[in-house]
Protein backbone atom coordinates (compact mmCIF):
# COMPACT_ATOMS: atom_id res chain seq x y z
CA UNK A 1 0.00 0.00 0.00
CA UNK A 2 1.06 3.51 -0.74
CA UNK A 3 -0.43 5.29 2.24
CA UNK A 4 2.04 8.07 2.84
CA UNK A 5 1.09 10.64 5.42
CA UNK A 6 2.11 13.32 2.95
CA UNK A 7 -0.44 13.20 0.19
CA UNK A 8 -3.41 11.27 1.50
CA UNK A 9 -4.69 7.76 1.02
CA UNK A 10 -4.10 5.61 -2.04
CA UNK A 11 -7.15 5.38 -4.28
CA UNK A 12 -6.00 3.19 -7.15
CA UNK A 13 -2.88 1.34 -8.30
CA UNK A 14 -2.07 -0.48 -11.52
CA UNK A 15 0.92 -2.80 -11.09
CA UNK A 16 3.13 -3.27 -14.17
CA UNK A 17 6.01 -5.17 -12.59
CA UNK A 18 7.76 -2.67 -10.36
CA UNK A 19 6.43 0.32 -12.31
CA UNK A 20 3.16 1.12 -10.61
CA UNK A 21 1.03 4.02 -11.85
CA UNK A 22 -1.09 5.09 -8.91
CA UNK A 23 -3.59 7.67 -7.79
CA UNK A 24 -3.38 9.15 -4.35
CA UNK A 25 -5.83 11.82 -3.18
CA UNK A 26 -3.23 14.37 -4.21
CA UNK A 27 -2.43 13.13 -7.71
CA UNK A 28 -6.07 12.33 -8.42
CA UNK A 29 -7.00 15.94 -7.66
CA UNK A 30 -4.24 17.22 -9.93
CA UNK A 31 -5.26 14.80 -12.70
CA UNK A 32 -8.87 15.98 -12.48
CA UNK A 33 -7.75 19.58 -12.98
CA UNK A 34 -5.55 18.59 -15.92
CA UNK A 35 -8.50 16.92 -17.62
CA UNK A 36 -10.61 20.05 -17.15
CA UNK A 37 -7.93 22.21 -18.71
CA UNK A 38 -7.36 19.81 -21.62
CA UNK A 39 -11.08 20.03 -22.37
CA UNK A 40 -10.97 23.82 -22.22
CA UNK A 41 -8.03 24.03 -24.63
CA UNK A 42 -9.57 21.44 -26.94
CA UNK A 43 -12.95 23.09 -27.36
CA UNK A 44 -12.65 26.75 -26.53
CA UNK A 45 -12.11 29.44 -29.10
CA UNK A 46 -9.28 31.97 -28.62
CA UNK A 47 -9.97 35.51 -27.48
CA UNK A 48 -9.47 38.54 -29.73
CA UNK A 49 -6.86 40.79 -28.22
CA UNK A 50 -7.74 44.46 -27.97
CA UNK A 51 -4.99 46.89 -28.88
CA UNK A 52 -5.03 50.58 -28.28
CA UNK A 53 -4.01 52.89 -31.10
CA UNK A 54 -1.40 55.29 -29.80
CA UNK A 55 -2.14 58.96 -30.10
CA UNK A 56 -5.88 58.59 -30.09
CA UNK A 57 -8.68 56.99 -28.13
CA UNK A 58 -9.35 54.35 -30.77
CA UNK A 59 -8.78 50.68 -30.30
CA UNK A 60 -9.06 47.63 -32.50
CA UNK A 61 -9.59 43.94 -31.98
CA UNK A 62 -7.20 41.55 -33.68
CA UNK A 63 -8.78 38.85 -35.76
CA UNK A 64 -7.60 35.26 -35.48
CA UNK A 65 -8.43 32.86 -38.27
CA UNK A 66 -9.46 29.38 -37.25
CA UNK A 67 -6.69 27.92 -39.40
CA UNK A 68 -4.05 29.84 -37.44
CA UNK A 69 -5.07 28.27 -34.18
CA UNK A 70 -4.94 24.65 -35.32
CA UNK A 71 -1.30 24.12 -34.56
CA UNK A 72 -1.51 25.89 -31.19
CA UNK A 73 -4.58 23.92 -30.27
CA UNK A 74 -2.97 20.61 -31.17
CA UNK A 75 0.15 21.48 -29.17
CA UNK A 76 -1.92 22.67 -26.21
CA UNK A 77 -3.72 19.34 -26.14
CA UNK A 78 -0.39 17.52 -26.46
CA UNK A 79 0.96 19.62 -23.62
CA UNK A 80 -2.09 18.74 -21.52
CA UNK A 81 -1.57 15.04 -22.22
CA UNK A 82 2.11 15.31 -21.28
CA UNK A 83 1.11 17.04 -18.05
CA UNK A 84 -1.43 14.33 -17.33
CA UNK A 85 1.31 11.75 -17.89
CA UNK A 86 3.67 13.55 -15.54
CA UNK A 87 0.97 13.74 -12.89
CA UNK A 88 -0.16 10.12 -12.93
CA UNK A 89 3.08 8.29 -13.66
CA UNK A 90 4.63 6.13 -10.97
CA UNK A 91 8.15 6.25 -12.32
CA UNK A 92 10.85 8.89 -11.98
CA UNK A 93 12.20 8.39 -15.51
CA UNK A 94 8.78 8.68 -17.08
CA UNK A 95 8.24 11.80 -15.04
CA UNK A 96 11.42 13.39 -16.41
CA UNK A 97 10.44 12.42 -19.95
CA UNK A 98 7.02 13.99 -19.58
CA UNK A 99 8.60 17.09 -18.04
CA UNK A 100 10.82 17.53 -21.09
CA UNK A 101 7.84 16.94 -23.35
CA UNK A 102 5.99 19.72 -21.52
CA UNK A 103 8.94 22.03 -22.14
CA UNK A 104 8.99 21.26 -25.87
CA UNK A 105 5.23 21.61 -26.35
CA UNK A 106 5.29 24.89 -24.43
CA UNK A 107 7.57 26.38 -27.05
CA UNK A 108 5.48 24.91 -29.82
CA UNK A 109 2.25 26.44 -28.49
CA UNK A 110 3.56 29.94 -29.21
CA UNK A 111 5.57 28.97 -32.29
CA UNK A 112 2.72 29.90 -34.60
CA UNK A 113 2.54 33.43 -33.20
CA UNK A 114 3.74 36.07 -35.63
CA UNK A 115 4.99 38.44 -32.91
CA UNK A 116 8.76 38.80 -32.88
CA UNK A 117 8.98 39.51 -29.11
CA UNK A 118 7.02 36.39 -28.35
CA UNK A 119 9.18 34.25 -30.61
CA UNK A 120 12.36 35.71 -29.10
CA UNK A 121 11.14 34.91 -25.62
CA UNK A 122 10.15 31.42 -26.74
CA UNK A 123 13.60 30.87 -28.19
CA UNK A 124 15.34 31.96 -24.98
CA UNK A 125 13.00 29.89 -22.87
CA UNK A 126 13.71 26.97 -25.20
CA UNK A 127 17.43 27.22 -24.54
CA UNK A 128 16.85 27.18 -20.77
CA UNK A 129 14.44 24.26 -21.08
CA UNK A 130 16.88 22.24 -23.16
CA UNK A 131 19.76 22.87 -20.74
CA UNK A 132 17.47 21.89 -17.87
CA UNK A 133 17.14 18.39 -19.32
CA UNK A 134 20.70 17.68 -18.13
CA UNK A 135 19.97 17.90 -14.38
CA UNK A 136 16.57 16.31 -14.99
CA UNK A 137 17.90 13.12 -16.60
CA UNK A 138 21.01 13.31 -14.43
CA UNK A 139 18.89 13.00 -11.30
CA UNK A 140 17.05 10.00 -12.76
CA UNK A 141 20.42 8.41 -13.51
CA UNK A 142 21.68 9.05 -9.98
CA UNK A 143 18.49 7.61 -8.47
CA UNK A 144 18.81 4.47 -10.59
CA UNK A 145 22.50 4.10 -9.80
CA UNK A 146 22.11 4.45 -6.04
CA UNK A 147 18.85 2.60 -5.41
CA UNK A 148 18.57 0.22 -8.37
CA UNK A 149 15.01 1.26 -9.17
CA UNK A 150 13.14 4.25 -10.54
CA UNK A 151 9.73 3.27 -9.26
CA UNK A 152 8.24 5.88 -6.94
CA UNK A 153 6.06 3.09 -5.57
CA UNK A 154 9.11 1.13 -4.39
CA UNK A 155 11.10 4.15 -3.27
CA UNK A 156 8.25 5.70 -1.28
CA UNK A 157 9.05 6.24 2.34
CA UNK A 158 12.47 4.54 2.11
CA UNK A 159 14.50 7.74 2.18
CA UNK A 160 17.14 5.97 0.05
CA UNK A 161 17.42 8.69 -2.60
CA UNK A 162 20.44 11.00 -2.12
CA UNK A 163 19.78 14.68 -1.53
CA UNK A 164 21.76 15.58 -4.64
CA UNK A 165 19.37 13.65 -6.88
CA UNK A 166 16.38 15.42 -5.34
CA UNK A 167 18.05 18.81 -5.75
CA UNK A 168 18.85 18.08 -9.41
CA UNK A 169 15.31 16.92 -10.04
CA UNK A 170 13.92 20.18 -8.66
CA UNK A 171 16.50 22.18 -10.61
CA UNK A 172 15.50 20.41 -13.81
CA UNK A 173 11.81 21.08 -13.34
CA UNK A 174 12.61 24.69 -12.45
CA UNK A 175 14.35 25.00 -15.79
CA UNK A 176 11.23 23.71 -17.53
CA UNK A 177 9.46 26.80 -16.40
CA UNK A 178 8.92 27.73 -12.76
CA UNK A 179 10.37 30.39 -10.49
CA UNK A 180 12.92 31.91 -10.85
CA UNK A 181 13.55 30.73 -14.41
CA UNK A 182 9.98 31.41 -15.54
CA UNK A 183 10.95 35.02 -16.26
CA UNK A 184 11.80 33.96 -19.79
CA UNK A 185 8.16 33.01 -20.12
CA UNK A 186 6.67 36.36 -19.20
CA UNK A 187 6.77 37.61 -22.81
CA UNK A 188 5.33 34.35 -24.10
CA UNK A 189 2.15 35.20 -22.26
CA UNK A 190 1.59 38.03 -24.76
CA UNK A 191 0.84 35.49 -27.46
CA UNK A 192 -2.74 35.19 -28.58
CA UNK A 193 -5.14 32.43 -27.70
CA UNK A 194 -6.07 32.41 -24.02
CA UNK A 195 -6.91 28.68 -23.75
CA UNK A 196 -3.56 27.66 -25.23
CA UNK A 197 -1.41 30.20 -23.45
CA UNK A 198 -3.10 29.28 -20.20
CA UNK A 199 -1.93 25.73 -20.78
CA UNK A 200 1.73 26.87 -20.82
CA UNK A 201 1.45 28.26 -17.35
CA UNK A 202 -0.78 25.51 -16.08
CA UNK A 203 1.52 22.69 -17.20
CA UNK A 204 4.61 24.11 -15.54
CA UNK A 205 2.78 24.74 -12.27
CA UNK A 206 1.44 21.19 -12.31
CA UNK A 207 4.94 19.83 -12.94
CA UNK A 208 6.11 21.80 -9.96
CA UNK A 209 3.32 20.42 -7.76
CA UNK A 210 4.08 16.88 -8.82
CA UNK A 211 7.83 17.23 -8.28
CA UNK A 212 7.19 18.59 -4.80
CA UNK A 213 5.24 15.45 -4.01
CA UNK A 214 7.89 13.15 -5.53
CA UNK A 215 10.71 14.80 -3.61
CA UNK A 216 8.83 14.60 -0.32
CA UNK A 217 7.80 10.97 -0.87
CA UNK A 218 10.96 9.29 -2.16
CA UNK B 1 -29.48 29.13 -22.56
CA UNK B 2 -33.14 29.75 -21.95
CA UNK B 3 -34.28 30.83 -18.53
CA UNK B 4 -36.16 27.55 -18.03
CA UNK B 5 -32.95 25.49 -18.37
CA UNK B 6 -31.05 27.71 -15.95
CA UNK B 7 -33.90 27.34 -13.46
CA UNK B 8 -33.88 23.58 -13.92
CA UNK B 9 -30.11 23.34 -13.40
CA UNK B 10 -30.29 25.53 -10.29
CA UNK B 11 -33.12 23.52 -8.75
CA UNK B 12 -31.62 20.09 -9.52
CA UNK B 13 -28.11 20.96 -8.33
CA UNK B 14 -29.51 22.70 -5.25
CA UNK B 15 -31.61 19.69 -4.28
CA UNK B 16 -28.68 17.35 -4.92
CA UNK B 17 -26.43 19.49 -2.72
CA UNK B 18 -28.95 19.44 0.12
CA UNK B 19 -29.43 15.68 -0.20
CA UNK B 20 -25.65 15.18 -0.21
CA UNK B 21 -25.26 17.34 2.84
CA UNK B 22 -27.94 15.38 4.71
CA UNK B 23 -26.57 12.03 3.58
CA UNK B 24 -23.08 13.09 4.63
CA UNK B 25 -24.27 13.98 8.13
CA UNK B 26 -26.30 10.76 8.47
CA UNK B 27 -23.27 8.74 7.26
CA UNK B 28 -25.30 7.26 4.37
CA UNK B 29 -22.64 8.59 2.01
CA UNK B 30 -19.06 8.69 3.28
CA UNK B 31 -17.70 12.15 4.02
CA UNK B 32 -15.03 12.25 1.25
CA UNK B 33 -17.55 11.19 -1.41
CA UNK B 34 -20.02 13.83 -0.26
CA UNK B 35 -17.21 16.39 -0.25
CA UNK B 36 -16.06 15.58 -3.80
CA UNK B 37 -19.60 15.67 -5.19
CA UNK B 38 -20.30 18.99 -3.45
CA UNK B 39 -17.12 20.45 -4.93
CA UNK B 40 -18.35 19.54 -8.41
CA UNK B 41 -21.92 20.70 -7.83
CA UNK B 42 -21.23 23.93 -5.93
CA UNK B 43 -20.01 25.99 -8.93
CA UNK B 44 -22.90 24.72 -11.08
CA UNK B 45 -25.41 25.69 -8.40
CA UNK B 46 -23.90 29.08 -7.62
CA UNK B 47 -23.44 30.13 -11.25
CA UNK B 48 -26.97 29.12 -12.21
CA UNK B 49 -28.46 30.88 -9.18
CA UNK B 50 -26.39 33.95 -10.02
CA UNK B 51 -27.64 33.92 -13.61
CA UNK B 52 -31.21 33.64 -12.37
CA UNK B 53 -30.73 36.71 -10.17
CA UNK B 54 -29.61 38.74 -13.15
CA UNK B 55 -32.17 37.19 -15.52
CA UNK B 56 -34.90 39.43 -14.11
CA UNK B 57 -33.75 42.34 -16.20
CA UNK B 58 -33.02 40.60 -19.49
CA UNK B 59 -35.13 38.64 -21.89
CA UNK B 60 -33.91 35.96 -24.24
CA UNK B 61 -30.61 34.20 -23.77
CA UNK B 62 -28.83 34.06 -20.42
CA UNK B 63 -26.04 35.04 -20.35
CA UNK B 64 -26.38 37.30 -23.35
CA UNK B 65 -23.50 36.76 -25.79
CA UNK B 66 -23.02 40.22 -27.07
CA UNK B 67 -21.13 43.23 -28.08
CA UNK C 1 -21.73 20.45 2.93
CA UNK C 2 -23.50 23.29 1.13
CA UNK C 3 -24.28 24.90 4.48
CA UNK C 4 -20.55 25.04 5.28
CA UNK C 5 -19.79 26.54 1.87
CA UNK C 6 -22.43 29.25 2.20
CA UNK C 7 -21.45 30.01 5.80
CA UNK C 8 -17.76 30.22 4.91
CA UNK C 9 -18.50 32.57 1.99
CA UNK C 10 -20.64 34.71 4.28
CA UNK C 11 -17.95 34.92 6.96
CA UNK C 12 -15.24 35.53 4.36
CA UNK C 13 -17.14 38.43 2.81
CA UNK C 14 -17.82 39.82 6.26
CA UNK C 15 -14.07 39.60 6.96
CA UNK C 16 -13.43 41.57 3.76
CA UNK C 17 -15.86 44.18 5.04
CA UNK C 18 -14.10 44.34 8.40
CA UNK C 19 -10.81 44.61 6.52
CA UNK C 20 -12.03 47.67 4.62
CA UNK C 21 -13.49 49.21 7.76
CA UNK C 22 -10.28 48.80 9.77
CA UNK C 23 -8.15 50.21 6.96
CA UNK C 24 -10.49 53.18 6.67
CA UNK C 25 -10.47 53.91 10.40
CA UNK C 26 -6.67 53.74 10.57
CA UNK C 27 -6.50 56.19 7.68
CA UNK C 28 -8.99 58.51 9.43
CA UNK C 29 -11.92 57.84 7.10
CA UNK C 30 -15.36 56.64 8.22
CA UNK C 31 -15.21 53.72 5.80
CA UNK C 32 -18.01 51.53 4.47
CA UNK C 33 -20.21 49.45 6.78
CA UNK C 34 -18.77 46.00 7.47
CA UNK C 35 -21.45 44.24 5.45
CA UNK C 36 -20.52 46.32 2.41
CA UNK C 37 -18.78 43.43 0.65
CA UNK C 38 -21.87 41.25 1.10
CA UNK C 39 -24.06 43.96 -0.42
CA UNK C 40 -21.48 44.38 -3.14
CA UNK C 41 -21.68 40.72 -4.05
CA UNK C 42 -25.47 40.70 -4.05
CA UNK C 43 -25.50 43.86 -6.11
CA UNK C 44 -23.26 42.29 -8.73
CA UNK C 45 -25.46 39.20 -8.84
CA UNK C 46 -28.46 41.32 -9.80
CA UNK C 47 -26.64 43.18 -12.58
CA UNK C 48 -27.05 42.43 -16.24
CA UNK C 49 -24.49 39.82 -17.24
CA UNK C 50 -23.06 38.95 -20.56
CA UNK C 51 -19.90 37.65 -22.14
CA UNK C 52 -17.85 40.13 -24.19
CA UNK C 53 -17.76 39.23 -27.86
CA UNK C 54 -13.96 39.41 -27.97
CA UNK C 55 -13.55 37.06 -25.03
CA UNK C 56 -12.57 33.43 -25.11
CA UNK C 57 -15.98 32.31 -23.90
CA UNK C 58 -15.03 28.97 -22.36
CA UNK C 59 -12.14 30.33 -20.33
CA UNK C 60 -14.13 33.43 -19.40
CA UNK C 61 -16.86 31.38 -17.73
CA UNK C 62 -14.84 28.34 -16.68
CA UNK C 63 -12.37 30.28 -14.52
CA UNK C 64 -15.25 31.55 -12.41
CA UNK C 65 -16.46 27.99 -11.84
CA UNK C 66 -12.94 26.75 -11.23
CA UNK C 67 -12.22 29.47 -8.68
CA UNK C 68 -15.36 28.48 -6.77
CA UNK C 69 -14.43 24.80 -7.07
CA UNK C 70 -10.86 25.34 -5.90
CA UNK C 71 -11.80 27.14 -2.74
CA UNK C 72 -14.73 24.84 -2.03
CA UNK C 73 -12.25 21.98 -2.33
CA UNK C 74 -9.90 23.75 0.07
CA UNK C 75 -12.75 24.15 2.55
CA UNK C 76 -13.66 20.47 2.20
CA UNK C 77 -10.02 19.64 2.79
CA UNK C 78 -10.17 21.38 6.14
CA UNK C 79 -13.43 19.64 7.03
CA UNK C 80 -12.19 16.16 6.10
CA UNK C 81 -8.75 16.87 7.65
CA UNK C 82 -6.81 15.86 4.56
CA UNK C 83 -3.29 16.72 3.45
CA UNK C 84 -1.75 20.17 3.80
CA UNK C 85 0.18 19.52 0.57
CA UNK C 86 -3.12 19.35 -1.28
CA UNK C 87 -4.04 22.75 0.13
CA UNK C 88 -0.77 24.04 -1.25
CA UNK C 89 -1.67 22.57 -4.64
CA UNK C 90 -5.07 24.27 -4.60
CA UNK C 91 -3.44 27.53 -3.62
CA UNK C 92 -1.07 27.26 -6.57
CA UNK C 93 -3.99 26.45 -8.88
CA UNK C 94 -5.53 29.72 -7.77
CA UNK C 95 -2.67 31.36 -9.68
CA UNK C 96 -3.99 29.69 -12.83
CA UNK C 97 -7.38 31.20 -12.09
CA UNK C 98 -5.91 34.70 -11.80
CA UNK C 99 -4.02 34.08 -14.98
CA UNK C 100 -7.02 32.70 -16.85
CA UNK C 101 -9.29 35.53 -15.72
CA UNK C 102 -6.75 38.00 -17.04
CA UNK C 103 -6.21 36.32 -20.39
CA UNK C 104 -9.80 35.42 -21.16
CA UNK C 105 -11.15 38.77 -22.29
CA UNK C 106 -8.37 40.12 -24.48
CA UNK C 107 -8.40 43.47 -22.67
CA UNK C 108 -4.90 44.92 -22.23
CA UNK C 109 -5.59 45.83 -18.57
CA UNK C 110 -6.59 42.37 -17.50
CA UNK C 111 -3.73 40.94 -19.54
CA UNK C 112 -1.30 43.13 -17.61
CA UNK C 113 -2.82 41.79 -14.41
CA UNK C 114 -2.29 38.27 -15.69
CA UNK C 115 1.33 38.93 -16.59
CA UNK C 116 1.94 40.44 -13.17
CA UNK C 117 0.38 37.36 -11.67
CA UNK C 118 2.88 35.20 -13.58
CA UNK C 119 5.80 37.39 -12.61
CA UNK C 120 4.88 37.29 -8.92
CA UNK C 121 4.83 33.49 -8.93
CA UNK C 122 7.33 33.77 -6.07
CA UNK C 123 4.38 34.55 -3.79
CA UNK C 124 3.44 30.86 -3.79
CA UNK C 125 6.80 29.62 -2.64
CA UNK C 126 6.65 30.81 0.99
CA UNK C 127 3.71 28.43 1.43
CA UNK C 128 5.84 25.56 0.15
CA UNK C 129 8.63 26.39 2.59
CA UNK C 130 6.05 26.64 5.34
CA UNK C 131 4.66 23.20 4.41
CA UNK C 132 8.16 21.71 4.28
CA UNK C 133 9.04 23.09 7.71
CA UNK C 134 5.84 21.71 9.22
CA UNK C 135 6.65 18.33 7.69
CA UNK C 136 10.14 18.39 9.21
CA UNK C 137 8.72 19.10 12.65
CA UNK C 138 5.59 16.95 12.78
CA UNK C 139 6.65 14.18 10.36
CA UNK C 140 3.28 14.30 8.66
CA UNK C 141 1.30 16.63 6.44
CA UNK C 142 -2.14 15.26 7.20
CA UNK C 143 -4.13 17.91 9.06
CA UNK C 144 -5.43 15.33 11.52
CA UNK C 145 -1.86 14.33 12.46
CA UNK C 146 -0.88 17.96 12.83
CA UNK C 147 -3.85 18.50 15.16
CA UNK C 148 -2.87 15.46 17.21
CA UNK C 149 0.71 16.70 17.37
CA UNK C 150 -0.45 20.05 18.67
CA UNK C 151 -2.78 18.48 21.21
CA UNK C 152 0.27 16.72 22.67
CA UNK C 153 3.10 19.20 22.11
CA UNK C 154 1.34 22.57 22.18
CA UNK C 155 0.89 25.07 19.34
CA UNK C 156 3.21 24.94 16.35
CA UNK C 157 3.33 28.73 16.34
CA UNK C 158 6.31 28.78 18.68
CA UNK C 159 8.10 25.71 17.34
CA UNK C 160 7.69 26.60 13.69
CA UNK C 161 7.68 30.38 13.91
CA UNK C 162 9.35 30.96 10.49
CA UNK C 163 6.67 28.77 8.89
CA UNK C 164 4.01 30.95 10.52
CA UNK C 165 5.68 34.06 9.12
CA UNK C 166 5.77 32.46 5.67
CA UNK C 167 2.07 31.62 5.74
CA UNK C 168 1.32 35.11 7.01
CA UNK C 169 3.22 36.51 4.03
CA UNK C 170 1.23 34.27 1.72
CA UNK C 171 -2.08 35.48 3.13
CA UNK C 172 -0.83 39.07 2.99
CA UNK C 173 0.10 38.74 -0.68
CA UNK C 174 -3.41 37.57 -1.54
CA UNK C 175 -5.37 40.08 0.50
CA UNK C 176 -7.09 43.05 -1.15
CA UNK C 177 -5.43 46.48 -0.78
CA UNK C 178 -2.26 44.80 0.47
CA UNK C 179 1.33 45.83 -0.25
CA UNK C 180 1.73 42.95 -2.73
CA UNK C 181 -1.59 43.10 -4.57
CA UNK C 182 -0.05 44.29 -7.81
CA UNK C 183 -2.30 41.99 -9.84
CA UNK C 184 -5.31 44.17 -9.06
CA UNK C 185 -3.56 47.52 -8.80
CA UNK C 186 -5.57 50.58 -9.76
CA UNK C 187 -3.14 51.79 -12.41
CA UNK C 188 -4.37 48.87 -14.48
CA UNK C 189 -8.03 49.67 -13.63
CA UNK C 190 -8.90 46.59 -11.55
CA UNK C 191 -6.12 44.33 -12.74
CA UNK C 192 -6.94 40.83 -13.84
CA UNK C 193 -10.68 40.99 -13.11
CA UNK C 194 -11.34 44.28 -14.88
CA UNK C 195 -13.43 42.61 -17.57
CA UNK C 196 -15.47 40.32 -15.34
CA UNK C 197 -18.69 42.01 -14.31
CA UNK C 198 -22.20 41.17 -13.25
CA UNK C 199 -22.73 37.60 -12.09
CA UNK C 200 -19.13 36.63 -12.83
CA UNK C 201 -17.78 39.39 -10.63
CA UNK C 202 -20.25 38.64 -7.84
CA UNK C 203 -19.38 34.95 -7.81
CA UNK C 204 -15.68 35.67 -7.89
CA UNK C 205 -16.16 38.02 -4.96
CA UNK C 206 -17.86 35.18 -3.12
CA UNK C 207 -15.07 32.73 -4.07
CA UNK C 208 -12.44 35.17 -2.85
CA UNK C 209 -14.34 35.58 0.40
CA UNK C 210 -14.20 31.82 0.73
CA UNK C 211 -10.47 31.99 -0.03
CA UNK C 212 -9.82 34.51 2.72
CA UNK C 213 -11.76 32.44 5.22
CA UNK C 214 -10.01 29.20 4.25
CA UNK C 215 -6.52 30.69 4.40
CA UNK C 216 -7.09 32.32 7.78
CA UNK C 217 -8.77 29.18 9.12
CA UNK C 218 -5.77 27.14 7.96
CA UNK C 219 -3.43 29.48 9.75
CA UNK C 220 -5.29 29.12 13.04
CA UNK C 221 -5.74 25.37 12.57
CA UNK C 222 -2.13 24.65 11.71
CA UNK C 223 -0.33 27.01 14.05
CA UNK C 224 -2.59 27.34 17.07
CA UNK C 225 -4.30 23.98 17.03
CA UNK C 226 -7.75 22.63 17.86
CA UNK C 227 -9.27 25.28 20.13
CA UNK C 228 -12.97 24.99 19.24
CA UNK C 229 -14.99 26.98 16.73
CA UNK C 230 -15.68 30.19 18.73
CA UNK C 231 -12.02 30.68 19.65
CA UNK C 232 -10.96 29.81 16.09
CA UNK C 233 -13.29 32.48 14.73
CA UNK C 234 -11.88 34.94 17.25
CA UNK C 235 -8.36 34.01 16.12
CA UNK C 236 -9.36 34.56 12.50
CA UNK C 237 -10.78 37.97 13.37
CA UNK C 238 -7.62 39.03 15.22
CA UNK C 239 -5.48 37.79 12.33
CA UNK C 240 -7.62 39.70 9.84
CA UNK C 241 -7.35 42.91 11.83
CA UNK C 242 -3.57 42.54 12.06
CA UNK C 243 -3.47 42.09 8.28
CA UNK C 244 -5.61 45.20 7.86
CA UNK C 245 -3.11 47.15 9.95
CA UNK C 246 -0.30 46.07 7.67
CA UNK C 247 -2.34 46.92 4.57
CA UNK C 248 -3.36 50.31 5.96
CA UNK C 249 0.12 51.55 6.77
CA UNK C 250 2.07 50.16 3.81
CA UNK C 251 1.82 51.57 0.30
CA UNK C 252 1.50 49.16 -2.60
CA UNK C 253 4.95 48.12 -3.74
CA UNK C 254 6.01 48.26 -7.36
CA UNK C 255 5.95 44.91 -9.20
CA UNK C 256 9.75 44.76 -9.07
CA UNK C 257 9.90 45.35 -5.30
CA UNK C 258 7.05 42.91 -4.72
CA UNK C 259 8.91 40.10 -6.44
CA UNK C 260 12.13 41.04 -4.62
CA UNK C 261 10.55 41.00 -1.17
CA UNK C 262 8.70 37.73 -1.82
CA UNK C 263 11.78 36.03 -3.22
CA UNK C 264 13.96 37.17 -0.32
CA UNK C 265 11.42 35.89 2.22
CA UNK C 266 11.25 32.54 0.47
CA UNK C 267 15.02 32.37 0.21
CA UNK C 268 15.56 33.06 3.92
CA UNK C 269 13.02 30.44 4.96
CA UNK C 270 14.47 27.94 2.48
CA UNK C 271 17.92 28.48 3.97
CA UNK C 272 16.48 27.96 7.45
CA UNK C 273 14.82 24.72 6.33
CA UNK C 274 17.98 23.42 4.68
CA UNK C 275 19.86 24.25 7.87
CA UNK C 276 17.22 22.45 9.94
CA UNK C 277 16.98 19.46 7.62
CA UNK C 278 20.66 18.90 6.99
CA UNK C 279 22.50 20.05 10.10
CA UNK C 280 20.03 19.88 12.96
Amino acid sequence: MFDQNIEGAELFALPFGDIVPFFSVYTATLAAFVVVFILISAFDRPERQLNIVFGGDAYYAKEIKESDTRFSRFMAIACGCATLGAVVTGDVFNFTLFAVLVGITNIAIVASAGNRHVLNAAFQYGIVAMIATVPLFGSAAIILATTGTLSIWTLAGMGAVPLLAKALLILGVMGEGIAPLYIGKAEIIRAQGAPFVLMIHFSSLLLFLRVTEIVLVI
Amino acid sequence: MKKRYVQLIAIISGILLIILSGAGHQAIVSLPVAAVLSIILAPVFLISVGLLFSAEITDGDIPFMGY
Amino acid sequence: MIEYIIAAMFIGLLLHGIHRKVIARIQGRPGPPIWQELLHTLKFLAKESWIPKTASQGVYVAVVGISIAIWTAALMLLITQESLLLLFALYVLHKIVEHGIGLASGSPYSKFGAIRSVVSAASELPLLSSVALIYLITGSLMLRDIETYQAINGPLLFVAFPAAIALYMVILSKIHYGPFSIVEAKEIVSGYWTEHFGVWRGLMNAAFGLKTFVLLYTFVMVFIGPIGLPLTLLGILILMISLSFVCAITPMLSPYDTVTVQTITTGLIAIYIIYLGVFA
